[in-house]
């Protein structure tokens, strides 16, 4: 008996160490079967770490044209402060649709909601509020206290009003407002170096596989149903709420009429995390053709919106944009899909009884 | 049809470590009572029951490969159409800001409780149904118990028991991705939920065998191979449902444990209707009621 006992107990050491292999003590806890490693530290790097670096540069640039425009409030410098305006935008685009800064430290919690004032509140309280802060003689820093009045919303009404033509709109830009839309780019800029600089020194993202691929892909869904909903169905009264009403005034981007850039910019990046990594961490835990069907939904997506012959805010009736929506819509549940292929890494059939 | 699978699969219930750990106990067991010595001999390992388990085993793993899982409908499935009902009924809800660790623990124990929970209920219909028991009397006629009558089913109860993991793990499932995206995830040790694991470890093999294992108090809360081999015997057939937790079958009056007996008899009441491999898998649908 005694050397039965021995010869188990032996082959237990032996077979325990043995067959360890997969079990990985870091991962071994959590399930998903993810394995690639590097995959993260290049999404991080491509596009996180990229794109905080562009918007950084992209709202610097700027404020140099701001600057510009502040003192001479002329045609040329408007228009070029227009051009940088959009550039930024879509810039800040590419962050918001992966943002995990908030996620990864709480100081972030508010930071986007401050930048930008995109269905957080009534856009038409934001333009009346701002008209009266310009006409109005008191200190400028002081009547902009409010976070909503520097935000990037504000900002694209200072130098377009309401879609306003370029004539008009000089007519109103007296040294006030150009020197509200200063005020507002450099407070922007401010949340913005923030932003960069928490992704260039922070490593957090980098120290579990597993919670930062559950946060992204979290992020993934969510700003696909916020660009399904908030940024194409509302407008077009095709979700419930506005069942039938087509009101321009509730896309993201109505004043500058960027809206569908907007659009195109969040599905890029979508597609870029997609390529940079978020493929190879699907393939390892067994969702390639999950993978596959949300890489071939983005590619579906950005074409449609490359074939809007006018902007979107004069598009609204066009059958292309609730085409859009679906499209968008199972780019939501191709996502889901994804999560629970990653979650099952095996068909288990648990068919034996008891 | 790889058979390895079944021993490298800690899922299954003959995994090589859950077989070892169940004759390191078995070993002990003899060790401290010699008398058991008898409950582990050739004689029982290789009965006709036994060896009727052994061929059924083979068999019946080629039907479940290749009728039953490419048929069936998986958790996976289920928690698809489920997650999209939901989102459909209740709206679309941003994932709650949790810490992952928090959800994989809940999720983890939900699963186990939930499957084990829907585990005891099939099994008692099983036993209570008229129809259902045509089947499930195939399991109930070895008249020896060792591991490998854990896989004596009937196809069509693997189907029944296919079905209920699909839709016990779906619904869990759906309801944490619908709750917390994608911060699911399951506590694993060797490929499986942690709680399996440890049962496996603590002699789940000794359940279909003469070994009678107990867990003394803890009765109240798992079920012990004794209580299992009491299932197995005529007179207790109707009690012991449970598969890890022994909680189902105290809430729904089903629980019984009484002094370790010597030498019970297993089986049925009615004279063994099966004596071929083949008649295991056609008795039930030939049977006059
Ligand atoms: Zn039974």
């Amino acid at each position: 008996m005694k050397k039965y006992l021995l010869s188990l107990f032996i082959l237990f050491l032996f077979l325990g160490c043995n067959s360890d292999n997969d079990y990985d003590a870091q991962n071994g806890l959590i399930s998903g079967g993810i394995k690639d490693d590097t995959a993260l530290t290049t999404l991080y790097e491509k596009v996180y770490r990229t794109d905080a670096n562009s918007s950084y540069e992209a709202i610097i640039s700027l404020v140099e044209s701001l600057k510009n425009l502040n003192q001479t409030q002329n045609q040329i410098n408007l228009q070029e402060v227009q051009t940088k305006f959009k550039l930024f935008v879509l810039e800040q685009k590419k962050l918001e649709a992966t943002f995990l800064a908030d996620v990864l430290n709480d100081n972030f919690l508010d930071t986007l909601g401050y930048m930008e004032y995109f269905h957080s509140g009534k856009n038409s309280d934001l333009v009346s509020e701002l008209n009266a802060i310009f006409r109005s003689q008191t200190n400028l820093a002081e009547a902009l206290y409010k976070n909503s009045n520097k935000s990037i919303t504000s900002l694209e009404y200072t130098l377009f009003g309401e879609d306003e033509n370029i004539s008009s709109l000089l007519n109103k830009m007296d040294e006030r407002r150009s020197h509200a839309g200063l005020l507002m780019g450099e407070k922007i800029a401010t949340y913005s170096k923030l932003i960069k600089d928490f992704y260039i020194n922070d490593e957090s993202f980098l120290n579990s596989m597993e919670v930062s691929t559950s946060e992204l892909l979290n992020q993934l869904i969510d700003s696909s149903y916020k660009l399904k909903e908030w940024r194409i169905g509302e407008a077009t009264g095709i979700v419930k709420k506005y069942e039938g009403i087509i009101d321009k005034k509730k896309l993201e981007y109505y004043k500058s009429n960027f809206s569908i850039d907007a659009i195109i910019m969040i599905l890029q990046t979508h597609l870029r995390i997609l390529q940079n990594g978020l493929k190879s961490i699907a393939s390892s835990a067994g969702a390639t053709t999950q993978a596959d069907a949300i890489e071939q939904t983005l590619q579906t997506a950005i074409t449609l919106c490359k074939s809007f012959h006018a902007p979107l805010e004069d598009s609204l009736n066009d059958t292309k944009v609730k085409d859009l929506y679906n499209i968008v819509n199972v780019l939501q549940q191709e996502y889901t899909a994804l999560i629970a292929s990653m979650n099952f890494t095996q068909k288990i059939i648990e068919a034996d009884g008891d | 049809m790889e058979f390895s699978s079944y021993i490298f699969d800690a899922n299954q219930r003959i995994f090589w470590l859950y077989l070892l750990s169940s004759l390191a106990i078995a070993l002990v067991m003899i060790k401290l009572h010699p008398k058991y010595k008898s409950y582990f001999t050739k004689k029982i390992l290789w009965s006709e029951s036994s060896i009727l388990d052994y061929k059924y085993f083979i068999l019946n793993a080629f039907v479940k490969t290749f009728l039953i899982l490419p048929l069936l409908i998986g958790a996976n499935e289920v928690a698809l159409i489920l997650i999209q009902f939901l989102q459909t009924v209740f709206g679309y809800l941003q994932p709650l800001h949790v810490a992952k660790e928090n959800v994989v623990l809940l999720y983890t124990l939900s699963l186990f409780i939930i499957g084990d929970f829907t585990r005891y209920w099939l099994h008692r219909f099983l036993h209570t149904s008229t129809l259902l028991w045509r089947f499930h009397r195939i399991h109930h006629s070895a008249e020896v118990l060792n591991p490998f009558t854990f896989y004596r089913v009937h196809p069509v109860e693997n189907i029944l028991f296919g079905l209920r993991h699909a839709l016990s793990a779906g619904i869990v499932s759906a309801i944490f991705i619908y709750l917390f995206g994608a911060k699911i995830g399951t506590i694993e040790f060797f490929g499986t939920n942690i709680f399996v694991f440890i049962f496996g470890l603590l002699g789940a093999n000794l359940r279909h065998s003469h070994i009678p294992l107990r867990y003394g108090i803890f009765e109240h809360l798992f079920i012990s191979p004794y209580m299992h081999q009491l299932h197995h015997t005529k007179k207790h057939s109707h009690q012991n449902f449970g598969g890890v937790l022994s909680i189902w079958d105290k809430i729904f009056h089903t629980w019984h444990v009484q002094t370790t007996q010597e030498n019970q008899i297993y089986g049925l009441e009615e004279k063994n209707p099966h004596t071929t491999v083949w008649s295991l898998f056609y008795e039930p649908f030939l049977r006059k009621i």
